[in-house]
């Protein structure tokens, strides 16, 4: 089930009523129907796949109960090994084995070797990529002592299995999460209502920004050689404007639903593509997993090479950034966008002095400008390899930037056709988007604070001409790009 | 709490009043989907030749030149998916059937149906086939300004839409499209090798099979063709794509002994004046068409039939 379909609209009120109005006197029977609901939810894409969910929610369980009544070293660690080897083995079966078993074939093939291998008809279930790492986040967390061992499987599973964060995250951490469901949750209207004001404009991200600007991308990517390399820049910047409208419309109506729940949830995204260097940007684009992954790979990993000095720090970057990139897809193409994230990375690293000494020479604004300017290069040009559905697709889109027309005025028109791309309506659209998520940056989310204080009937208005909006100009319905992750 | 969902409910109410009108109001407009299926609702027992297919069959077979009691239920971008559904969902009613006179162009076999088609299937012939629920609402299936103007024009303007004939055909008159065979022939081609799927390529020749199947049991005949079109569409589609249509199709003929197949995708008899537009027939190409099939499935069956 999908946050952008009928289905949920008619689910979650359902689920926000019986939870509110049955259920809410009792915490245990709470977190009972929050985890059914979770299931349902869950179950709704494909129900064989729900015994995978309770097996990882039982698992983690044991593992973390285990965890919490032994104190000798070598069984602990053994609890740990455990349950990374079972998180990630769940991952590289259901994900990465068929790339796996393709990678060695060519491998082999290029030395002269001939392997027939022959690959699996495994289905990816959604969402793995999201729930494994929250459940293994959970186990980390009891390993290291910072969090208690979950008592009620009941709450644990609910936690891992939290229908507004399945599909595709936030990740949240047991310290921040999983507390919540031990108390009692009451309703709180301005809480609620700022929820509901986030989905609303978390739909329109998607619906109507999301999916129009994956028209302009996917006819540019889909025939490079059909355009000119101005309009080839053009299509992986609306491409960047899709990726995230789409992952921070997700993360917006994922909090929102939260929120009407009770819960809080962290934070995903703030303005990313305002960032000053790549690092910047790993602070600000899909925050909870670059934590994740710095403080359960970067941090220890760098820590294990300390006695390397920088060179142990430059290594530990650049793993935990190949590694960032297959956690995507089991894609060579996800390798390469984290690789080159990982060298930006390194260049932050071994440049860091003489940046400094730059900067205490040059006009702050100046120096910002022309940070900003490299930086969204480079995010727009890393883009190319993450929606390339091959290196051969990603290799001809950058030869074609370059192929001569790189200055001329990009067109909107098919080639082929003569029609419009997109229609005007929707280009003025995006740019309004564009202008509420510069004049909201300091807010939770570029919504909160529009029309929050006005009168009743005039807020309304507002409301319902997203509505509207979200409407009259929505896309054709676009699967959630992370949600395939 | 109770406050919260006070003004939730006055804030929504507008808008599932409007839903609800604008849906109720949509579905009581004649259309094709609804025409064809109240007809076969009535008379599928008493039909003798069977037209299935997609808006070439809609616009380029007219009835009245079958000698037989027949019925055109092609509908606009059909794959075959849905003409197995349609076929299936009569399955018991078909007591007169001799012969299935179906379709299969590029379109209705590679490409994915239009999404906003699908619900027609789902209201009109309550057929069921999507797990989606938006997929059974008129009103988040069509773009809104066509709605209001098929809503404006019918019950303000008083225009009597009348979709096809009784006996489902659809008619262009002798006219032709103001774009011209040569644009036409490009965009829909273009259109076409867009909408190419391998998913619903799979499903169309499963649909395809079992047609085939149902037509052995019921003991009918099977007359398959593919329908002629302007130079211009073939010249821009993939001629690997439509040379394995057309083998796959020669060799479902060679296989089975009830089954006859046709193909005028370059038929030369076919000439301008016949086209609306590149892949649809006008009122003329439509009478050509018909009474060609009609002689190959009536005057000459020692020669198709094996």
């Amino acid at each position: 089930m999908l946050f952008n379909s009928l289905d949920f609209a008619v689910f979650f009120p359902l689920v926000f009523i019986l939870y509110w109005f049955v259920v809410q006197r009792n915490l245990k029977l709470q977190n009972l129907f929050v985890l059914a609901s979770s299931f349902v939810f869950y179950g709704w894409w494909d129900w064989r796949f729900l015994a995978l969910l309770f097996s990882g929610c039982l698992v983690n369980y044991i593992v973390g109960r285990l965890l919490s009544a032994r104190n000798d070293k070598p069984v602990r660690r053994l609890l740990l090994w455990t349950a990374v080897v079972y998180n990630i083995g769940l991952l590289v079966v259901f994900k990465y084995l068929n790339f796996f078993i393709g990678s060695f074939v060519s491998a082999f093939t290029f030395f002269g070797l001939n392997l027939s291998g022959s690959s699996l008809n495994i289905v990816l279930p959604v969402g793995i990529s999201f729930f494994t790492f929250q459940a293994l986040g959970y186990v980390l967390e009891v390993y290291r002592r910072n969090a208690d061992a979950e008592r009620n499987f009941i709450s644990f599973s609910a936690f891992v299995s939290f229908f507004p964060l399945i599909l595709a995250g936030p990740i949240e951490r047991a310290t921040h999460l999983l507390p919540q469901f031990s108390k009692k949750r009451t309703f709180d209207y301005t809480k609620a209502t700022d929820g509901l004001r986030q989905i609303l404009w978390g739909l329109f991200k998607k619906i109507v920004i999301a999916d129009n600007c994956a028209i302009f991308a996917n006819a540019t990517f889909d025939d490079p050689s059909g355009y000119s390399g101005s309009t080839l820049v053009l299509g992986a910047l609306f491409y960047t404007i899709q990726i995230y409208s789409d992952f921070s419309g997700y993360s917006d109506i994922a909090i929102g639903v939260s929120k009407l729940m009770g819960f809080d949830i962290i934070r995903n995204f703030n303005n990313p593509y305002l960032s000053l260097n790549v690092a910047d940007f790993w602070r600000r684009w899909h925050i909870s997993l670059s934590s994740w992954l710095r403080d359960y790979l970067f941090t220890p990993m760098s820590i294990k090479l300390r006695s390397l000095g920088v060179t142990g720090i430059i290594i530990s970057l650049f793993v935990t950034f190949i590694l960032c990139g297959l956690w995507h897809g089991a894609n060579y193409t996800f390798i390469v966008w984290g690789g080159l994230h990982g060298l930006a990375l390194v260049w932050d690293v071994i440049s860091t002095r003489t940046r400094k000494k730059i900067r205490k020479q040059t006009n702050s604004t100046l120096y910002n400008s022309i940070s900003w300017f490299f930086t969204f290069s480079f995010i727009v040009f890393t883009w190319i390899f993450f929606r390339a559905e091959n290196f051969i697709q990603a290799n001809n889109f950058i030869y074609e930037i370059f192929s001569g027309s790189f200055f001329s005025i990009p067109y909107i028109i098919e080639p082929s056709t003569g029609r419009t791309i997109l229609p005007k309506t929707i280009y003025f659209l995006i740019l309004l988007f564009l202008f509420f998520e510069l004049y909201g940056r300091n807010q939770e989310f570029s919504f909160a604070q529009i029309g929050k204080n006005w009168k009743r009937p005039l807020r309304f208005a507002l409301y319902y001409s997203i509505i509207i909006a979200i409407y009259w100009f929505s896309g054709p319905g676009q699967q959630f790009i992370y949600a395939q992750f | 709490m109770k406050n919260f969902l006070k003004l939730f409910l006055i804030f929504s109410l507008p808008l599932v009043i409007i839903c609800t009108s604008v849906e109720i109001l949509t579905r009581r407009i004649p259309n094709v989907y609804k025409c064809k299926k109240d007809y076969l609702d009535k008379h599928s027992d008493s039909i003798s030749i069977l037209f299935l297919g997609n808006s070439c069959v809609l616009y380029g077979i007219n009835p009245d030149y079958v000698n037989k009691i027949s019925f055109n239920a092609a509908n606009p971008g059909q794959p075959l998916f849905y003409d197995n559904g349609i076929l299936k969902k009569y399955q018991n009613n078909w007591n007169n059937l001799d012969c299935i006179a179906i379709q299969v162009s590029y379109s209705s076999i590679f490409c994915e149906i239009d999404f906003f088609r699908k619900c027609k299937y789902n209201i009109y012939f309550g057929m069921h086939t999507s797990k989606k629920l938006a997929e059974y609402i008129e009103v988040f299936n069509s773009a809104p300004i066509v709605l209001i103007k098929r809503i404006y024009y019918y019950y303000i303007k008083g225009y009597s839409f009348t979709p096809c004939t009784d006996l489902g055909w659809c008619s262009y008159g002798d006219s032709k499209s103001s774009e011209g065979l040569v644009k036409t022939g490009k965009d829909i081609a273009w259109v076409h090798s867009k909408s190419i799927n391998d998913k619903s390529f799979s499903e169309n020749i499963i649909a395809l099979k079992s047609i085939f199947e149902f037509a052995i049991n019921k003991g009918v005949k099977l007359f398959v063709y593919t329908p002629p079109a302007y130079h211009t569409y073939n010249e821009n589609l993939d001629s690997t794509d439509v040379n394995q249509m057309i083998a796959i199709l020669k060799s479902f003929d060679r296989e089975h002994s009830n089954v006859a197949y046709a193909n005028f995708l370059y038929d030369t008899s076919f000439s301008e004046a016949d086209y609306y537009d590149a892949v649809h027939l006008n009122e003329a190409g439509a009478k050509k068409l018909t009474c060609k099939i009609d002689s190959l499935i009536n005057k000459c069956p020692q020669n198709i039939w094996k």
